[in-house]
């Protein structure tokens, strides 16, 4: 709903803030040594019309502001899991930083029935159906690995546990 | 005469069963690697360039042909059945395939893209054998000036993507084009927006960046739709052959001709990747079609326009490697480096010294792809299976896919948080109702259009120099128009939306 | 829910005779690399004792897994080719698996980095001629060849030779005089603050003539911006633009070496034409993170010296147009120190 109504509001205030950054930023870059449009150039024009458009969203919609909120009342209330999307994304976020100091193996083993079983819709949640996960994941994560390291020799990080086979 | 008694020579030399074996397992491996999100068809040669090293020369050159041409198709696979690009060319055949299976049609999506992209082969192949020499010289044209007229008519064309919702659409793909502005500058190597990062140095590598938009986002966006609980099954419908009819194949041949010329352009121009050429003939046709409403709700001319147009890339870019010895991308120079190593020369001497080799590779090309149709045919069924395991299982164990995808290009873990970080982004866009195509498509070229400014600017010492080139005048100027009458057509919609709700209204 | 399960087994039996068909070769190789191995390092250490000055000490380390050869190059070049030659005979000497890993970037900064965080354990080490060391004059990186630990020094390309447009330019000569007449008009491509950056300088230099350097991109960009007559002068490798010259569309105005290598014995070297300028050649040498142990360069070490005097390995050197050279780890960080002033004194000449 929030989104709904004042949505490209936030979108034209975050790019013009962002673009706004970068302009700073960019005018502290070192001049080029070897021709006449630095490595400011670029950023420059991308920020600047950056900015404007985003000015220009914002102008817009808060001209229509009223007329939005009343379109937003209107729209059906969509059902969305918010819980499950961000359990989600703490667990990928958790297996991305741990993936390298703890090792492919373990973490993925871990990863995947904790993710299977929160992406899991609520009739598919029994004990029969956890089994059927972490088999799953164990028989795909040794898969993985073997053929990466053996077949196609990408070495994943082997973390604290160096299987050398 | 001559070549045709050659290229008659070659085919004989290839049909031995050892040969025919080793080229359909390399095609094998490419589709599986092409249609796996995180795997990419680059990977696939990298990791068949050693295994060439025992074989013949020609033996090992086909090998990288067949696990090229069997890569760069493999992409369209995930894209229709998961809305994920298996590869960087096959980000365009997500926007039509998906909502085909969505319907239920995905075995005539699947049809549709495996028979193009066969055609589109075959188009570009038929080029390269014969016409390869005089076609080479027009790669030389292109300087950096050129390549920055095509780069910005590229970008110009983010415009027309976003047409509906300009203001959103074009600020979506800024951000693009400001992600690509991370690292070090081109020229001079400044580091930007690094923020004292070493990792960063290097700026954003563009495997992980597609991986987390669209695969990443995906796996968040269907978690948050889980939210009935129920599980919906979609009724797949059975299809006969390729699962189209006649008819429409007819009706998509303008469509596929255009594509293929697309493709087979941009892949002979070594200075552009390979990986636009499918966006851009989307846009293209999407652009010239008579009812452009319907791209993105599962038109099959987007996906025909696509895949056509990746493929052809693919003999497109052989015919600069093979006739000048400058590749075209990433994969062509890696079979560059195939080349020397095993002694041939590379450049003009190849068809004077190896001409048996250049043969070959001609021959190897058009079995492969024949190779590629049958493999694909019989699979329809097989792909089709993957939509069958319940999405809470398959998810995951993409997202493991895509992680080992991401760290194996560089070898590094950075790029495997960096698929977060563009997960993030890919999802707040579909939250904030943002297009993803222009930031991709701006990511892509971002720069490329930045190098070739300063590169050109540097060789003519003015912009305005620059116009003194009509190559660059031709694609500078339809940029302007392109944006122009699309800025117009927008306005018009907006105006004639204001109308109408005004009579609403009143 | 049956013909899934199977269809999950079929393919599950697929994928892991996919792996085992790659274990069973390299168990394979194993077996016969384990007889020739035992008979050429009896060779090998007959020949050992005899020559003074190697190293004296059989290495106690072998590799255990899969070496990754890191390469901050693009595929194609001469030093991608050059660790690809390194990566299949060492395979074949030792059984252990190597492979190459491109990791082309900022200006070599992207390999360099990932070897120096990498595990000093011998299984990853950045493969290079000086890229670290040029990298660190341009500013790039705060670190140079010190950072790392040298080990043994394998092949040896000329220093890249300057081709030219043969329909302008016949010889060095002609192309001094256009550039004198042109000041600043004649074109030369390179990568800024890259190793021939700083071999152009040096030409100007020593050539007295004022050149418009311009950056064209890599290998093949050069190559094309040449053949397209958009610049009129190229330092490249011998490999990647022996066929140019063979087919007349380039030609050699001479080599920055010391004296005329057996490899490019045609091309005359520029200090015979009367331009006095000799530029570190390209030596490709192995930089291991800076905690390896000693056993461990050792090995490699032997390594490299044995292969240095295959003939078979002579071979595949010679066909991607380079020379064996062995150098010693010690030796090698010598020779680094050397050519790291060498071109810091360019820099330095240029900055004043």
């Amino acid at each position: 709903m929030f989104i709904k109504k004042y949505g490209d509001i936030i979108v034209g205030g975050f790019f013009m803030i962002l673009s706004a950054g970068m302009m700073i930023m960019a005018k502290m870059l070192p001049k080029s040594t070897v021709m006449d449009i630095g490595p400011d150039f670029m950023p420059m024009c991308i920020g600047v019309v950056t900015f404007v458009l985003a000015a220009a969203l914002v102008f817009f919609n808060v001209k229509n502001l009223k007329m939005r909120k009343a379109e937003a009342e209107t729209m059906v209330k969509e059902d969305l899991d918010y819980k499950r999307m961000l359990t989600s994304f703490m667990l990928i976020l958790v297996y991305v930083y741990l993936l390298q100091p703890v090792g492919f193996i373990i973490t993925t083993i871990l990863y995947l029935p904790f993710q299977m079983y929160v992406l899991a819709p609520d009739d598919k949640k029994t004990k029969k159906d956890v089994i059927q996960l972490t088999v799953t994941s164990v028989l795909f994560t040794f898969v993985v690995f073997f053929l990466f390291r053996y077949g196609f020799k990408i070495i994943l990080p082997a973390g604290i546990f160096t299987i050398n086979l | 005469m001559n070549a045709l008694i050659s290229l008659g020579n070659a085919y004989a030399r290839i049909f031995t069963p050892g040969s025919l074996l080793l080229m359909a397992a390399g095609v094998s491996v490419g589709i599986i690697f092409g249609s796996i999100p995180g795997l990419s068809a680059s990977m696939a040669v990298a990791l068949f360039l050693p295994l060439t090293f025992s074989m013949s020369p020609s033996m090992g050159m086909n090998m990288l042909v067949a696990v090229y041409i069997g890569g760069i198709s493999g992409g369209l696979i995930s894209a229709i059945l998961l809305n994920m690009p298996g590869t960087a060319s096959s980000i365009a055949t997500c926007f039509d395939g998906y909502p085909m299976a969505q319907k239920g049609e995905a075995g005539k999506a699947l049809g549709f893209g495996i028979v193009f992209s066969f055609l589109g082969s075959v188009f570009s192949f038929i080029i390269l054998t014969f016409c390869a020499p005089m076609l080479a010289d027009i790669a030389l044209k292109f300087t950096p000036a050129e390549n920055f007229g095509i780069s910005f008519f590229a970008l110009t064309m983010v415009a027309v993507l976003a047409s509906g919702s300009m203001l959103k659409g074009v600020l979506a793909g800024m951000l693009g084009l400001i992600f690509s502005l991370v690292g070090m500058a081109p020229i001079d190597g400044t580091a930007r927006f690094t923020f004292g990062s070493s990792s960063l140095m290097a700026g954003y590598d563009t495997l992980p960046t597609l991986i987390g938009i669209f695969a990443i986002s995906e796996i968040l966006i269907t978690a948050e739709s889980m939210g009935h609980g129920q599980m919906e099954t979609i009724k797949m419908k059975p299809i006969k052959g390729f699962g189209f009819t006649w008819k429409e194949f007819v009706y998509q041949i303008p469509n596929a001709i255009r594509s293929a010329l697309i493709g087979t352009g941009i892949g002979i121009l070594p200075g552009i990747g390979g990986s636009t050429s499918g966006m851009l003939a989307y846009v293209t046709a999407k652009n010239m079609s008579k009812h452009p409403e319907e791209f993105g709700k599962g038109c099959p001319d987007g996906i025909v326009a696509t895949e056509t147009a990746n493929n052809a890339t693919i003999g497109g870019a052989m015919i600069p490697l093979l006739v000048l010895g400058i590749p075209g991308d990433g994969v062509t120079a890696m079979m560059l480096g195939g080349f020397l190593i095993h002694g041939l020369s590379a450049g003009p001497l190849l068809f004077v010294k190896n001409a048996d080799v250049v043969y070959g590779i001609f021959a190897a090309c058009m079995i492969c792809v024949t190779m590629m149709l049958l493999i694909e045919f019989f699979g329809i069924k097989v792909f089709v299976q993957l939509l069958k395991i319940p999405k809470h299982i398959l998810m995951p164990l993409i997202l493991v896919l895509c992680c080992v995808g991401a760290y194996a290009t560089n070898n590094r873990i950075f790029d495997v948080q960096s698929i977060l970080l563009f997960g993030l982004v890919g999802y707040l866009y579909h939250k904030f109702r943002l297009p993803t195509t222009p930031f991709v498509l701006c990511f892509l070229i971002g720069k490329m259009l930045e190098t070739y400014l300063r590169r050109g600017i540097m060789q003519y010492k003015s912009f305005g120099a620059f116009f003194q080139r009509p190559i660059f005048d031709a694609f500078f100027f339809v940029a302007i128009g392109v944006v122009v009458w699309s800025v117009y057509k927008e306005y018009k919609m907006y105006l004639s939306k204001k109308a109408v709700k005004a009579t609403e209204q009143s | 829910m049956k013909k899934r399960f199977l269809a999950t087994v079929m393919a599950a039996g697929l994928v892991l005779s996919m792996t085992g068909c790659g274990s069973s070769q390299t168990q394979a190789t194993k077996a016969a690399e384990t007889t020739k191995a035992a008979a050429s390092s009896e060779a090998a250490a007959t020949k050992g004792s005899e020559a003074a000055g190697t190293e004296a000490a059989a290495s106690t380390w072998k590799p255990t897994t899969t070496v990754s050869i890191v390469v901050p190059a693009g595929a194609g070049g001469n030093t991608d080719l050059s660790a690809r030659v390194f990566a299949e005979y060492a395979k074949r000497m030792t059984g252990a698996d190597f492979i190459v890993v491109n990791a082309n970037g900022a200006a070599g900064s992207v390999a360099a980095n990932q070897v120096r965080s990498a595990a000093a354990d011998g299984h990853t080490f950045l493969y290079g001629h000086n890229l670290v060391n040029v990298a660190n004059i341009a500013g790039v990186t705060d670190y140079n060849y010190t950072a790392f630990k040298l080990g043994p020094t394998f092949a040896l390309d000329p220093a890249q030779q300057l081709y030219a447009n043969p329909q302008k330019y016949k010889t060095l000569d002609d192309f001094i005089k256009a550039a004198k007449e042109n000041p600043g008009k004649l074109k030369a491509c390179t990568e800024v603050g890259a190793y021939t950056y700083y071999e152009l300088l040096a030409f100007e230099k020593v050539a007295g003539i004022d050149l418009d350097l311009v950056d064209v991109g890599s290998n093949s960009d050069k190559v094309a911006a040449m053949l397209s007559g958009q610049v009129d002068l190229m330092p490249g490798a011998y490999i990647n633009c022996k066929d140019y010259l063979e087919a007349g569309q380039f030609v050699c105005l001479g080599a920055p070496t010391k004296e005329r290598y057996e490899l490019i014995k045609d091309i005359p070297t520029l200090t015979e034409q009367g331009v006095d300028l000799v530029y570190p050649n390209c030596e490709f040498s192995f930089y291991f993170p800076k905690d390896t142990s000693d056993d461990v360069i050792a090995w490699y070490d032997q390594l490299v010296k044995k292969m240095t005097e295959d003939p078979e390995v002579k071979e595949a050197i010679a066909k991607v147009e380079m020379m064996p050279y062995y150098l010693s780890s010690s030796d090698s960080e010598a020779n680094d120190e050397k050519i790291y002033n060498e071109i810091k004194q360019i820099a330095d000449d240029l900055a004043k």
